[in-house]
Formats: C-alpha cells, structure tokens, sequence
C-alpha cells in the first residue's frame, strides 16, 4: 500500500504537518529526495519539515519527554541526512524515515540502562499556579509511564505495537517499515497487545494492588 | 461459559470492537458494573496512547533544524575528502595507505627513470603553468540569533515566508520589517548584525564579502577585524559604509538620509556620486548624509535608535531580575568602543552568559564566552568560561565540538573544580551520549588518578560500574559496584550499585555474595525492583542451603506481590517446602 510521505501525519487525527512554504513543498518524494542528495538547501529544509515531527512523535512515545530526547531526535535526523545517499527509493521514504528512528531509538534502548525515573522538581516549581503547564506535566509523566511499559516490550514486538496502535499504520504499511510479512505482522501485534495490557494489568493499575503499605 | 470476560476476552474487545468476541461480551460488559469498570481503564489507557504528543517548542525546532542543514553544509564541501579522511582514520585503510605511499616513495628514490635530475635550463619550460585559483569563497550561513515582531523574508524568485525559528537566510534575501521589529542574525564568519524596522537585501554573503544594501530602518553591524582579504560594506540609497573591524549603525531615514554613527574602529562613507568628497567617520562620531550630498556632523547622542544599538548595556543590568529579553539591546552591546572598555568586565560578560545558559538560550551564550575568551584571555573567567562554553555546546547537542573543548580544558584549566567538571563531564560525553567507552574509561581512570575523593567520585565510580555492565564485564561490574557500596555507603547510587551488583552476582550463579547484596540492597530501603530482590534472594538462599531463611522471604514475597510473575512460582516452592 503506497502512502505519501507526510500524509501520515495530517491522516491521523489531531496532527497537522507544519509543512514548508517553500517552493520544493509540493515536491513528490522521489523528486524531493534526488534533490537532497544534489544538496539543494531547500529541499533538506523541505525533508526536515516533513521528517521531524514524525521522528519526534516516534521518540517521544518511547521514551517520554525528557532531556535526552532532543539528543535522540537530532541524531535521528542526522542519521536521515547520512542515509540520504543510500536511499534507492526501493521503500516509500517515510518507511525508511520511521525505520531509520526504530533502528535509533533501538540501538539506544539496548545501550540505555534503566535508571530510577526523577521529578524535575525546578520545572515543577517553575510551573506551579500555571495549570496548563501543571497539566502538560502530569500528561508527560503518564506518557513516561507508557513509554517504560513501552522499553520493556521485546523489540520486534515493540516496533510492532508502537507503529500499529500509536502511529496507526496499516499492517502493510508496518510490514514495509520493518521488513516482514504481513502475517508476522498481525502475530507480533497480537503477542505484543497481550504482554502489553499484561504489563499494565502488572503495574496494578486495574486493582490498585500490589503497593508495599 | 464463564461469567465475566477474562482479561484476554476485554483485550480482544477492544482492540478487534467488530470481532466475534466483542459481539459475545458487548451486552455483559454493558450491565456488569466491575467489567464496564476494568472497560473504562482499559479505554482510559488507549485514550493515553492516543493522546498528541506534546510538541517541540520553536528553540528545540531551531536547534534541529540548524544541527541537521550545518551537517548538509560540511559535507557539501569535499564529500570524497571525509570519506578519504574517514576512511584513513580506520586502521586497516590506514595501513594499507601507509604502505602503498612507502612503496611510491622507496620506488621513486631508487628508480633513476622516475626521478630524473632536472635541467636548470629547462626547468621553466617543464614547470607547470600556474593553476587557476581554486579557493572560491563558499556562501556563508547566515543564522538568526534572535527575533521579535513580524518579518518577512522575499526570496530571488519572489516568493516570500515569514522568518520563524530555524529560518535559514542567505545572499539573495530580502528582509521585510514590521515597525519595531527586530532580527539578530550571526553570519558563519563571526560578524554579528542587528536589523531594526529594516527592509534590507543580503547582496553578497561569502567568506571574503559581506555586502548588505539598506534601503530603510537601521542596521548595525559588530565585526571583529577582517583579514586583508575580506571586506564588509552596507550600502543605502546614497552611500557605501565600507569597514574593516568595527562596531557601527547605519539608519536610512524616512526622507532618504543616511545616518552613520560609529562606536569602535573606523568606517568608510562613499557616495554613489563620484564626484562628491568621501568621508571618514571616526568612533564616537555620527554624521547625516543628505540625498543632496550635504553632510552634517551630528551628537550621536541625539539618535536614540543608533545609541539604543551601539551603547553598552548599564551595569546595573546585570543584577536586574528582570528577563534578558527586557533589556535594549543583545550581544553586540558587549562590544565596547576604547571609551567605555572599562565599563564592560570580564566578569559581566560570563555573568550574562550564565544568565543566557540558565534561560537556555545556547547560542546566545556560547558568543557570550567565546567573546570572553577573545577579549579577556588572561582573566580567570575565561577558564570558566572555556569550561561553559563546552556545557553549552553540550545542551546544544554538539557532541564532537564540547568534547574537543573538554580535552583542550582539560590541558589548559588550572582551577581545581573547573578540572573537575571538565573530566566528568567529558566522561559522561563519552559514555553516555556516545557510547565510546573505552575512551570513557580512560577519562575515568584520569579523574580518579586527580581527584580520588573528590565531589563527583562517587558518580564517576558508578559511571565506571556501569562502563563494565555495557561492556559485558561482569566481574569487573561485580567488582566496582561493590566498591561504589563499599567506599560511599550513604551516597546517592549505593542502592544502585548495590543492586546492580546483587543483580550480577546472581548471574554469575555467585548465590551466597547474592543474597549478602540482595539483603543490603533491601536494607537500604529502596523501592525500585524490590519485588525482584526478594525473589531473587529467596532463590539464592536456597541455592546455599539456608531454606528456613528463604521460606520467610518467599512467604513475605507472596504476600506483598500476589500478583507478581514469579508469585505462582515461588507458591510452587514453599508448597515443596511444605509451607502451603
């Protein structure tokens, strides 16, 4: 199933793409990448406004807001620019975009250690008697616990759950980023549902058991 | 069929809504109270995974975009040349480089044929003739430092964007200001320009030439001085304003005059018209040059927006709790003319570059220290500041550049908690942020050898457990957590250290120095992974025989976690130790 780059996120609900008002906006992907590779600065700004809200989002349900996420996303996007040159367009270019973020975010969820998450509390004073912000804040923090449940997932299944029930791609749409079969597709999403709500059932959210009193 | 749906059935209900077990639970799950509860959760989380994510904000954007167009840039110059370069910096094309230049050379020293003795007389006629010039300047990026109000930016074929965060400009742009608008920009060779209520063109932008045409509002310009070879000019409808190293506004006011005051160095005022006088416009001097060609000596003081640019910022400034964004002017108030050089201080320069650090604005900060460091080499602050500038470097995620800072402070900082920071922090690059960790481990063993007990020796030495876990070095692991325990009892990793060390020890299948760790770790009160240290203690007393022991952590275990993954095993382990 063929999808435009950039489509993706003005299809789902709630996102629009920013998009460039530059002349290369409307650029289709193979013209926009075999400008980049010729280094046209407008068409790398054109890829970096298509390329990074969704390099961004991808990261940040992994890993939740935090400090290193910036770091994640611009080596993200640096990888894109490094890669640019070995893309064939064998593969839609916002697989490979996404591709490229999983094979990021994996290889860094395998170095990351686990350490015990911490509360800002300097941004916490800095937003007290503002409520949207208090209210950003709690909405970051259930997304860090999302995204821990999220770092425990097995990494195929992981990439799996994260494309399919976040970023809502089509199960050929996933197999095409991740480069399986369909079938392997819908077998690692149902496992991964199922550890998922396992986890979550785990954490006692469910029974709001388990606490040590 | 059993009354409720079971966790499985709920999953499958709300992940396939159309599927056979939907349509089997719907009416249940719509009249029992605790399945429409489990039901509401269970929406309440995908609710949360559908959640919008938060999004960048413009500085976070910004930096991104300039990371991602800069790395474009560099390796548009000479692509084959990094790939050669990379390539040497690899050992086995290195040596296989090393070798074939060896061979080249050994041949042409022995072979008569390939080396002929030249003949004076003919050494003109076989010279090369001379190449053309290949150093053609490369265009420079220009980045905007700072902006307020609306701008517009009108590109060579027309088109026009508003200038936003991240918003490259280059030569060919044209600027359209609002009234009161303002734009900082930092060209790549250093000169930085303000542009106040401006419509103005960048004509030419490389590494030789800057050439900017105002045709109303005021720039100002902060150059350092320029080689022999580079030149900076401003040109408005009546005059050419040439500079070599200054510091200078031009206005082109509403009726067509152009005013230049000048605060540092000199400028030269051409006009169009040939035929009329040149000037020189000395520091502290202003001028009005008139569409007519008259010329009036003017108080500088008498131009508030010229002043408003060029003038120092008031020390008192530096202590105002008000927002940096409140104060008239930005980093090129720090420039000082002769006159007011002792006015400003290297102090006050990495005052304000904390305070620029602390509001996280990088750039602005980092041009801050660099100035520091150019002007006031000698003062202690520069090693304060040689040492921000790589903190700064290191927010804006230019790894690379805050590691070559680091080494270089690390041989040149002389302050004892400046050395410090500068090792840890280039410890923590290397590991942390690059993974290069044998480099770490160096940097490492550097800190240790300096600072044995200093302040950030207990992270360091954690930092080196961590090193061996990533590395796969389980006894070292085993080894220097259990030191991190040892030497820092009530530091802040000890529990960590001490887990990770239980954790390692488990896997060594070392169970009795397991079940010591496991226990302290306990002790320490900690709550992280508790459910797996009792567990894992359990099973290593009885792996060492001690059963009456590990049958009251298991009958604790079970009580505390009923739910927990192993709670079924370690039931299964106290029935066969006869407890249930």
């Amino acid at each position: 199933m063929a999808f435009m780059f950039g489509q993706s996120v003005a299809s789902i609900p709630g996102k629009e793409d920013p998009g460039p008002q530059a002349a290369s906006h409307h650029l289709s992907d193979p013209e926009l990448v075999a400008r980049c590779q010729h280094g046209e600065r407008e068409a790398l700004e054109t890829l970096f406004t298509r390329a990074y809200p969704n390099v961004r989002r991808i990261l940040i349900r992994l890993y939740g807001p935090g400090p290193e996420l910036e770091d994640l996303v611009q080596s993200t996007m640096l990888e894109i620019h490094r890669g640019l040159k070995r893309f064939r367009g064998d593969s839609q270019l916002s697989s490979w975009v996404f591709r490229i973020a999983m094979n990021v975010a994996n290889q860094h969820l395998r170095r990351k250690m686990r350490e015990p998450g911490r509360v800002d509390m300097e941004a916490v004073d800095a937003m007290a008697g503002d409520p949207d912000a208090l209210n950003q804040m709690e909405t970051n923090e259930r997304l860090k616990m999302v995204a821990e449940i999220l770092q425990s997932l097995p990494e195929k299944k992981r990439n799996v759950f994260l494309l399919a029930e976040l970023e809502q791609l089509s199960s050929e749409q996933i197999a095409e980023v991740l480069g399986c079969s369909v079938s392997a597709v819908w077998s690692r999403l149902h496992q991964a549902r199922k550890l998922f709500w396992e986890k979550i059932n785990r954490h006692g959210y469910f029974s709001g058991e388990e606490n040590e009193g | 069929m059993p009354d409720h749906p079971t966790f499985n059935d709920l999953i499958d209900c709300h992940h396939r809504p159309d599927g056979p077990q939907a349509a089997r639970w719907r009416t249940h799950v719509e009249s029992c109270p605790s399945c429409q509860a489990r039901s509401a959760r269970m929406q309440g989380i995908r609710d949360l995974l559908e959640t919008a994510v938060p999004e960048a904000g413009r500085e976070e954007t910004f930096r991104a975009r300039a990371r991602f167009l800069q790395a474009a840039e560099e390796t548009s110059g000479l692509p084959w040349l990094n790939r050669l370069l990379r390539g040497c910096l690899r050992p086995a094309p290195a040596l296989a480089a090393g070798i074939l230049i060896g061979l080249l050379i050994w041949g042409l020293m022995l072979s008569p044929t390939l080396s002929p003795i030249p003949d004076p007389g003919n050494q003109v006629a076989q010279s090369n003739p001379p190449s053309e010039p290949t150093d053609i300047p490369r265009p420079l990026s220009i980045q905007p430092l700072s902006f307020k109000g609306a701008i517009t930016r009108v590109n060579p074929d027309g088109s026009s964007e508003v200038v936003d965060a991240g918003v490259q400009l280059s030569a060919g742009s044209t600027l359209k200001m609002a009234e009161d608008a303002r734009l900082t920009t930092l060209f790549r060779s250093g000169v930085e320009v303000v542009f106040e209520t401006a419509t103005v063109q960048v004509v030419r932008a490389d590494e030789r030439d800057i050439l900017l045409d105002l045709r109303a509002g005021v720039t100002a310009v902060d150059v350092a001085p320029l080689k022999s070879d580079q030149s900076l000019a401003v040109t408005t409808p009546t005059h050419k304003i040439s500079v070599r190293g200054t510091r200078f506004a031009v206005q082109v006011t509403p009726t067509g005059d152009t005013l230049v005051g000048v605060s540092e160095g000199e400028v030269l005022v051409t006009p169009h018209e040939p035929d009329r006088p040149r000037r020189i416009v000395q520091p502290g001097q202003a001028f009005r040059f008139k569409p007519d060609g008259s010329t009036e000596q003017e108080p500088l003081a008498e131009w508030p927006t010229l002043v408003a640019l060029l003038a120092p910022v008031p020390e008192t400034d530096y202590t105002s709790p008000k927002p940096r964004h409140t104060k008239p002017t930005p980093r090129v108030a720090f420039k000082a003319s002769p006159a007011t050089e002792n006015s400003v201080t290297a102090a006050d320069l990495l005052a304000e570059a904390r305070q620029a650090q602390s509001g996280r604005r990088f750039d602005q900060a980092l041009a801050l220290l660099d100035s520091l460091q150019r002007r006031f080499p000698q003062a202690p602050e520069a090693e304060d500041a040689l040492y921000l500038s790589a903190e700064n470097q290191l927010a804006l995620g230019r790894l690379s550049t805050a590691v070559n800072t680091l080494e270089r402070a690390e041989r040149v900082l002389t302050r004892p908690s400046l050395r410090e920071n500068a090792l840890y922090t280039h410890g923590y690059i290397l590991q942390d942020r690059l993974a290069r960790l044998k480099q770490a481990r160096t940097v490492w063993a550097r800190y240790l050898a300096e600072f044995g007990d200093g302040t950030l020796s207990e992270e360091v030495r954690f930092a080196l457990c961590r090193n061996a876990q990533q590395s796969g070095q389980d006894i070292e692991t085993l080894h220097r957590c259990r030191s991190v325990a040892d030497r820092h009892p009530n530091g802040y990793q000890a529990p960590r250290a001490l887990l990770t060390a239980a954790d390692t020890a488990y896997k060594l299948e070392r169970y009795k120095e397991a079940a010591q760790l496991y226990d302290r770790y306990l002790g320490t009160g900690q709550r992280d992974r508790r459910n797996d240290a009792l567990y894992r203690q359990g099973k290593s007393l009885i792996k060492v025989g001690q059963s009456a022991k590990a049958t009251d952590l298991f009958k604790r275990f079970v009580s505390l976690y009923p739910r927990d993954a192993h709670a079924a095993e370690v039931r299964g382990i106290l029935i066969g130790l006869g407890e249930e």
